[in-house]
């Protein structure tokens, strides 16, 4: 087995609809697909990044819905509960539907940084929701890692580049015509 | 059948999802002219995808260079680190700290030996995150199902190191107590059953 690189963990993109993990490593941003029980790998390499951005936006996330969901249905449980006779229990029920919701609005209106990482092939996106600082140093340190990287490949195929033939001389800079050469006649012994 | 998802074409707007042209901008705030929303973008403009110099031989024999084995007319730059065979700049390939022959890295990526070929792994992480959760909602059978949360909690552990990762432990820590809550509670009321 051939020794792994060493893989820094940067952040999630969590969404209903898909889960991913961002990870670092020396040459690329690796990308966790997670889907069911496995994880499908891709990866956005410093030298082949096109375009890295960063944005603040307030997202529905799993949480909204997880806790939006959980406090629709307790509220539909409790106008069951309290159209019969269990007052208290229908109370309680609707105070808990309450609370639910409140969460799931809080969780609606909390602000999340996004950076995102267009490739030539692919891209990488990570969220940090409330940390501000960590999601401008990873902005900062991917910028940073592919900029390097790509003058590194052009300081490479610079290198390779075979040297360019000479350039013609001036006419100042020519040399003087050789002389003419005797005409060379037959031995004489 | 897993749905497949859109195709990517290139850099564009994170927010809406409109194509933009990342020749175009300079650093900075940007403003998306689909959505009028602002974006911070550092643009960049990556060397073009290059091949390999192949060097061509002018002589053959021990005074001159060595044949690659697939291209004769080739010069050889390396030997196989698994094989042993001569390669050419266009027969070599560099992973994982190894220089191969295009049929012992066909061999090895698909034994998943190599771990920058490999793309699909299993999630114990997961797995581990799953167990727990839906071991809650099943207390009778809290011993079983927390040993195998702390069985695939271990196995997460191990497939960390493998990959040698660093942070990102939150999860697995969660793991780890939900099926140490588990056993507990599983213990407690088989107990508390049989004393009754």
């Amino acid at each position: 087995m051939s020794n792994p690189v060493r893989r820094e963990y940067l952040g999630a993109d969590p969404s209903l609809a898909e889960r991913s993990r961002v990870y670092r490593t020396p040459e690329a941003l690796e990308i966790d697909l997670v889907s069911y029980t496995e994880i499908t790998r891709k990866r956005v390499f410093f030298d082949e990044i096109v375009l890295v951005t960063l944005h603040r936006a307030r997202t529905i996330g799993a949480t909204t819905w997880i806790f939006g969901a959980l406090g629709a249905f307790t509220l539909l449980m409790a106008m069951a509960v309290l159209a019969g006779q269990e007052r208290q229990v229908g109370n309680a029920m609707l105070a808990t539907a309450l609370a639910l919701g409140a969460i799931a609005l809080l969780a609606s209106m909390v602000p999340t940084w996004t950076v995102t990482v267009f490739g030539r092939r692919t891209r990488a996106r990570v969220r940090f929701t409330l940390r501000e600082g960590k999601a401008r140093r990873i902005y900062g340190e991917i910028c940073r890692a592919a900029s390097e990287a790509q003058r590194e490949v052009a300081r490479r195929i610079a290198a390779e580049q075979p040297a360019p033939p000479p350039l013609p001389l001036s006419p100042d800079e020519e040399p003087p015509p050789m002389p003419p050469s005797e005409p060379s006649g037959p031995l004489t012994p | 059948m897993p749905v497949p998802l859109p195709a990517y074409l290139g850099p564009a707007c994170p927010r809406c999802g409109v194509a933009l042209d990342a020749t175009l901008m300079v650093a900075g705030e940007q403003l998306c002219p689909a959505c009028s929303k602002t974006f911070q973008a550092t643009p960049f403009a990556p060397p073009p995808p290059r091949g390999p110099r192949v060097e061509t031989m002018a002589e053959a024999g021990p005074a001159g260079a060595v044949a690659c084995a697939q291209h004769p007319g080739n010069a050889a730059v390396a030997n196989c680190t698994r094989c042993g065979v001569f390669m050419c700049s266009l027969c070599r390939i560099d992973i994982d700290q190894q220089e191969l022959c295009p049929a012992c890295f066909d061999r090895l990526s698909s034994e998943g030996v190599l771990s920058s070929t490999r793309n699909r792994i299993r999630d114990y992480r997961g797995i581990a995150v799953l167990s727990g959760v839906a071991g809650c909602l099943l207390w009778i059978l809290g011993p079983l199902t927390g040993l195998l949360t702390l069985f695939l909690a271990y196995q997460a552990f191990k497939q960390r190191r493998m990959m040698n990762e660093s942070g990102g432990m939150a999860p697995l820590i969660f793991a780890v107590l939900l099926g140490l809550i588990q056993i507990t509670g599983g213990v407690f009321f088989l107990w508390a059953l049989v004393s009754t």
